[in-house]
C-alpha cells in the first residue's frame, strides 16, 4: 500500500524489495550499477505530530513532482524519510538530482523551507555488488541518520562499491607455438581488479571448437588467427556468430593483410577489432583494457 | 631352370640389402634429426620465458641467452622470428639486431658461403630480419658465389637497405635485371626522399624498374604525387603512359584536364580507356564534351566505363535523348536500353 498523492503511487519501503533484487541480480549481466538514496528531513523548530505528517506529505509531493519517471520514489517506514532508487546510474549522478532537489526547493521557497525551516539529508549508496541486500542498506542507514550532519548535506557511502569478481575467458588460437606463449603470457598479465582472467591456449580452429571451453555464458575474448591449420579463424568466427549467445564474444582478428577490402570483410564476418602483423604488443594491451573496461 | 631361379634369389636378395641399406641411412638420419630436435627444444624449454622478460619486459640481458650450438642457434632464430614477424616494436627489433651481430654473425659469415642454396638464401633473409649491417660488406665480397638469381635479388635488396647512398646509381648502372615485383618489393620499403630521388632519374632506370615506381606512387594514394604522374604522360613508351594515368585515376584526381585530352583520339584503346575512367573525377560541365565523345568510342570497355560511371547522373538522359535523335551509334543504343537504364 502506497501513499496516494495526486496521480503516482508513493511504494513503501517493503514493496521496493522485490523490484532491488531484481535489479541486483542484474548488476554484472548488464554491467549497470544501481544506486539508493535515502533522504531524511529535519524540522527543528516543529511543535508537533499533526504539523509533522503535514510537512511529511507536502515533502513527498515536491520528491514526487521532482524524480524521474526512470527512478523509484518510496517511503520508509520512519517518518520523514524517504529512499530514490536509481537505474543505471552511480553516485555522480545521484549527488546530481540530490544538488537539483535542494536548489529547487531553496529557489521555489517552499513553506517547509521557508517558515519552517526544514532542511534535508541524503545518503547515497552506489551498488556495484550483487551481494547486498536492502536489509544491509537499511542498517547502514539507521547507522549513519544517527550522526550528526550539516544541513543539505550529501554523504556518499562508498562501502558497497566493491564489484562482484566476474570470469572472463580469453582463447588465444594461434599456430605459432612460439608467438602464443608470448601473448598468453602479455595477457596473464593484465590484472583488472574486479575480473578473474582465465587464459587458454589452442593452435588450430578445429581445436578450438571441438572443445566445450567456448560453451557458456562468460564473457569471452577470442583472439585469433586469420590463417590456422584444419579450421581458419573466419570460419571460427563464422561459428561463433552463429551462437545464440554470440554478443559475449568479442573478438581479435590478427592478419598480414592489412588492405580495405580485407578488414571490410572481416568486419562484415563479425570480427571486432583487426590486427595487423607485425603490431605492438601495447596496442594489443591497450585495445584489451577497453574491452575489460566495457565487460 | 635352377640357375634361373638362382638369378633371381640373387637379385632379390641384392635388392632386400639395397633396400635394408637405404632403411639404414633413413633411420640414422631420423635419429640425428631427432637429437637435433631435442637438443633445439632443450634450448626453446630453457629459455623461453628468458627472451620474454628480456624483449617484452625489459629485463636484463642474460648470458644464459647465449646459444653455444649450431642446433641452439636455429632454435634461438626459430624464437627471434617469431617475435619479429608477429611484433612491430622498435626496441624489440633493437634488441634482436644487437644479439643477432653480437653473437649469431660468425655463424651466419659461415653459412654464406655454403655449398648448399637453400642455407645461404636462408642466411640472406635473416641478414635483413635481423638488420646485420655488419655483414654487408662480407656479402659484397663473396658476391661471386652467390650465382643464382634469388641470391642477387637478395643482395641488391640488402644492398637498399643497408647501402642507401651507393643503391641508387647502383640500380642506374647493374647489369642484372629483375623483375617488376622484385624491383616492387624493393621500392615498398624505401623512404619517401630516396622515392623522389628514383623519380628524378626516372629515364635512367630500366623499364621493369620503371613500371614498379610508378606503381609503387600511385598506390600511396598521396595528391601530392601526382605530378610526377603527370610528368610521365609524354613518355615515349606507352606502357609508362598508361600506367601513369591509371595512378592517377588511384588517386582520384585530375589536376589539369588538357594533360589527359591529348589522349582522348589516342590509336591505344587502353590510354582512351585510362580517361574514361579519369574523367568522373572532373565535374559533369568540363567532361560532358568528352563523355560524349567516348560513348560513341567503338571499343565495348570504353563505353561500358562510361556507362558505370556515369548512370546516375543526368548524363544518362542526354545521351539517350541524342541517342533518339540518331547522334549515338545504333548498337550502343541498344545496349543502353537493354541494361535498363
Amino acid at each position: 500500500m502506497g501513499i496516494t498523492n495526486g496521480q503516482k503511487i508513493v511504494k513503501q519501503w517493503i514493496e521496493v524489495e522485490p523490484i532491488y533484487n531484481l535489479l541486483k541480480s542484474n548488476i554484472s549481466r548488464i554491467n549497470l550499477p544501481i544506486t539508493v538514496i535515502f533522504i531524511k528531513a529535519q524540522c527543528p523548530n516543529l511543535l508537533n505530530k499533526n504539523e509533522l505528517f503535514t510537512i511529511e506529505n507536502e515533502i513527498t509531493t515536491y520528491l514526487e513532482r521532482k524524480v524521474r519517471d526512470t527512478d523509484l520514489l518510496f517511503k520508509c517506514d520512519e517518518v520523514m524519510q524517504w529512499g530514490i532508487l536509481l537505474i543505471g546510474s552511480g553516485e555522480v549522478e545521484a549527488a546530481g538530482l540530490l544538488n537539483r532537489l535542494y536548489q529547487s526547493i531553496k529557489d521555489e521557497k517552499y513553506d517547509f523551507y521557508l517558515n519552517k525551516q526544514c532542511f534535508l539529508n541524503a545518503l547515497v549508496f552506489e551498488i556495484k555488488n550483487s551481494q547486498i541486500k536492502l536489509s544491509h542498506l537499511y542498517l547502514q542507514k539507521e547507522l549513519q541518520f544517527e550522526k550528526e550532519y550539516d544541513a543539505w548535506t550529501i554523504i556518499n557511502i562508498p562501502i558497497f562499491k566493491k564489484r562482484d569478481t566476474e570470469i572472463v575467458k580469453i582463447s588465444i588460437l594461434e599456430d605459432n607455438e612460439i608467438f602464443r606463449k608470448v601473448l598468453q603470457r602479455t595477457i596473464e598479465n593484465i590484472k583488472v581488479e574486479h575480473l578473474d582472467i582465465q587464459v587458454k591456449c589452442f593452435a588450430d580452429g578445429y581445436e578450438f571448437l571441438q572443445s566445450d571451453w567456448y560453451i557458456s555464458s562468460h564473457q569471452h575474448i577470442v583472439i585469433l588467427n586469420d590463417i590456422l591449420p584444419q579450421k581458419n579463424g573466419i570460419e571460427v568466427v563464422y561459428n561463433l556468430r552463429k551462437m545464440p549467445n554470440h554478443k559475449k564474444f568479442t573478438i581479435y582478428m590478427m592478419t598480414k593483410r592489412n588492405t580495405q577490402q580485407d578488414m571490410i570483410y572481416a568486419y562484415e564476418s563479425g570480427i571486432d577489432e583487426y590486427l595487423v602483423k607485425p603490431f605492438n604488443m601495447r596496442l594489443l594491451e591497450a585495445q584489451l583494457s577497453r574491452t575489460f573496461e566495457r565487460v | 631352370m635352377n640357375i634361373t631361379i638362382l638369378t633371381v634369389l640373387y637379385c632379390i636378395g641384392i635388392l632386400v640389402l639395397f633396400c635394408l641399406f637405404l632403411f639404414g641411412i633413413l633411420a640414422i638420419r631420423y635419429f640425428i634429426q631427432m637429437r637435433h630436435q631435442r637438443v633445439m627444444d632443450k634450448y626453446y624449454k630453457k629459455t623461453e620465458q628468458l627472451w620474454f622478460n628480456y624483449l617484452i619486459e625489459d629485463s636484463q640481458f642474460t648470458l644464459k641467452l647465449i646459444p653455444k650450438t649450431t642446433n641452439e642457434i636455429k632454435s634461438a632464430e626459430n624464437i627471434l622470428l617469431s617475435y619479429i614477424n608477429n611484433i612491430s616494436d622498435e626496441a624489440i627489433q633493437s634488441k634482436i639486431s644487437f644479439f643477432a651481430k653480437a653473437y649469431l654473425s660468425n655463424y651466419y659469415m659461415k653459412m654464406l658461403t655454403h655449398r648448399r642454396w637453400s642455407i645461404r638464401m636462408n642466411t640472406l633473409y635473416r641478414i635483413v630480419d635481423f638488420r646485420l649491417d655488419n655483414l654487408v660488406d662480407y656479402c659484397l665480397e663473396n658476391q661471386a658465389k652467390l650465382k643464382t638469381s634469388n641470391e642477387q635479388f637478395q643482395v641488391f635488396k640488402i644492398q637498399s637497405m643497408f647501402r642507401k647512398e651507393s643503391f641508387i646509381p647502383l640500380l642506374t648502372t647493374l647489369q642484372t635485371i629483375f623483375s617488376e615485383t622484385e624491383y616492387r618489393q624493393i621500392f615498398i620499403e624505401m623512404d619517401e626522399e630516396m622515392l623522389e630521388c628514383l623519380f628524378h632519374l626516372f629515364e635512367q632506370l630500366p623499364k621493369n624498374a620503371q613500371y614498379a615506381l610508378i606503381e609503387v606512387f600511385s598506390n600511396k594514394v598521396d595528391f601530392e604525387k601526382v605530378h610526377h604522374l603527370e610528368g610521365l604522360l609524354v613518355n615515349e613508351d606507352a606502357e609508362v603512359r598508361i600506367r601513369a594515368l591509371k595512378g592517377m585515376e588511384r588517386i582520384g584526381v585530375i589536376q589539369d584536364l588538357n594533360l589527359i585530352l591529348p589522349f582522348l583520339k589516342s590509336s591505344i584503346w587502353e590510354e582512351r580507356l585510362m580517361v574514361a575512367k579519369l574523367l568522373k573525377y572532373g565535374t559533369l560541365d568540363q567532361v560532358e564534351p568528352y563523355l560524349i565523345e567516348l560513348f560513341n568510342d567503338p571499343n565495348n570497355y570504353i563505353q561500358k566505363e562510361i556507362m558505370t560511371a556515369f548512370k546516375k547522373e543526368k548524363i544518362v538522359e542526354q545521351l539517350n535523348e541524342k541517342s533518339a535523335k540518331g547522334i549515338v551509334n545504333q548498337p550502343t543504343k541498344q545496349q543502353f536500353v537493354l541494361e535498363g537504364h
